[in-house]
């Protein structure tokens, strides 16, 4: 469990049939967040296999349990949605992040036949390689890190000239014991990546819901980027829409050559 | 795997369980499970009354690194929690089998307890996992 870039290679070889579903960006953002929780509940029952997938959701804000318990946190989802940013819960941990269109989600899941049969290192790893291989193909050079005054701030995010590109986080659920009494688990990776979104409004919104459901925390606006940003006069010529589409296809031809290399 | 407590039981899926002596049982996560959690941030119990089977859902414990499940270790009526983890839940860390703890049971059979581990076993446990 020592040497988490083995161990991520370990995860892609260890099934030897990943499906990826590519999604168009769904209409209602509750069912682009609920099909995550699902997929992965059909992963643990062993009514799917290994699988990825690469998603985007319309304008909402995404929080977690843990900030539903902050005073003033139905105040700020009613006020929020009534924005037009609806307040939706996630099932993993971290800090509330944006979802929009131009943010690209990317979520990892498969069934693990003891508890922690990989390390969580190398499941994040194993996230995030397809991406950094995306951002590669187009001349970015991400690497992990945290990056302080980010929301939703952690040692696996992916960082392009010291500036968040992807937040990352991870779920851990149960399988039912089989009959063998093995305790069996099924994990879901699930990340982030702003390609044509405004990093500075999306902080603004995490910032703003925060405020309203009375925390005191305030993120940093300005050490979060995106790729737009990052390729800057590169991406210039593209219409509003180009640029995420060829990050999603790269991002499923580097998951595609990793899942096929496994 | 010896700074596991032999007073206590555990199962497979990384919880202790104290027996009280008078029909119910704390439970809590290992010291190998916190370690393998990172940082624990949050931790959501559930509510006092609810009946639990074994391996019922019981919660999440969130921590920097992921967030996880917790399970009912053995099948009972949820008579307390540890509300103070609401505050402090990094005591889940620093003192697992103190302070960090969970929930307690009223047991719905005891006949349950003897399929738990004990230490020794949970340690083989812990060892074949690595």
């Amino acid at each position: 469990m020592s040497n988490p870039q083995s161990e991520a290679a370990a995860i892609f070889a260890a099934y030897p049939r990943w499906r990826l579903i590519n999604e168009p960006i769904s209409v209602d953002p509750i069912d682009g967040l609920q099909r995550d929780t699902a997929l992965l509940k059909e992963v643990a029952a062993g009514k799917r296999g290994a699988t990825a997938r690469i998603w985007e959701n319309p304008q909402s804000l995404v929080v977690t349990r843990r900030e539903t318990r902050f005073p003033s946190f139905k105040d700020a989802q009613i006020q929020l949605g009534q924005e037009g940013w609806p307040v939706l819960v996630r099932e993993s941990g971290g800090t509330a992040v944006p979802h929009e269109p131009g943010i690209i989600h990317f979520s990892l899941m498969f069934r693990q036949e003891k508890l922690f049969q990989f390390s969580m290192d190398a499941v994040y790893e194993a996230l995030c390689e397809p991406l950094q291989m995306a951002l590669a193909s187009l001349g970015l050079t991400p690497g992990y890190g945290e990056v302080k005054g980010s929301y939703c701030d952690g040692k696996y995010n992916l960082v392009v000239d010291g500036l968040k590109i992807t937040g990352t986080a991870q779920r851990i659920i149960g399988a039912k014991k089989s009959d063998d009494g093995v305790q069996r688990s099924a994990v879901m990776a699930q990340s982030m990546l702003m390609v044509e979104s405004d990093p500075v409004a999306g902080t603004d919104v995490v910032n703003r819901f925060y405020q309203l459901a009375g925390s005191e925390r305030v993120f940093d606006p300005a050490v979060s980027t995106s790729v737009q940003h990052r390729m800057a006069e590169r991406a210039a010529d593209l219409a509003p829409g180009e640029l995420t589409l060829l990050v999603r296809e790269r991002l499923a031809e580097a998951f595609t050559q990793l899942a096929e290399r496994g | 795997m010896s700074n596991n407590p032999s007073e206590l039981k555990y199962v497979a899926s990384h919880e202790w369980i104290r027996v009280e002596g008078d029909g119910t049982v704390t439970v809590g996560v290992t010291d190998h499970a916190q370690d393998l959690l990172g940082d624990v941030v949050f931790v959501e119990l559930p509510e006092v009354g609810a009946e639990l089977a074994n391996g019922d859902d019981a919660g999440v414990v969130e921590s920097v690194k992921a967030a996880s499940d917790i399970y009912a270790p053995i099948s009972g009526e949820v008579i307390a929690i540890n509300e103070a983890l609401e505050d402090t839940p990094e005591n889940v860390n620093s003192d697992p089998y103190g302070d960090g703890w969970f929930f307690k049971l009223k047991l719905t059979d005891e006949a349950e307890l003897d399929a738990l581990l004990d230490a020794d076993g949970y340690a083989t446990h812990c060892e074949s996992e690595a």
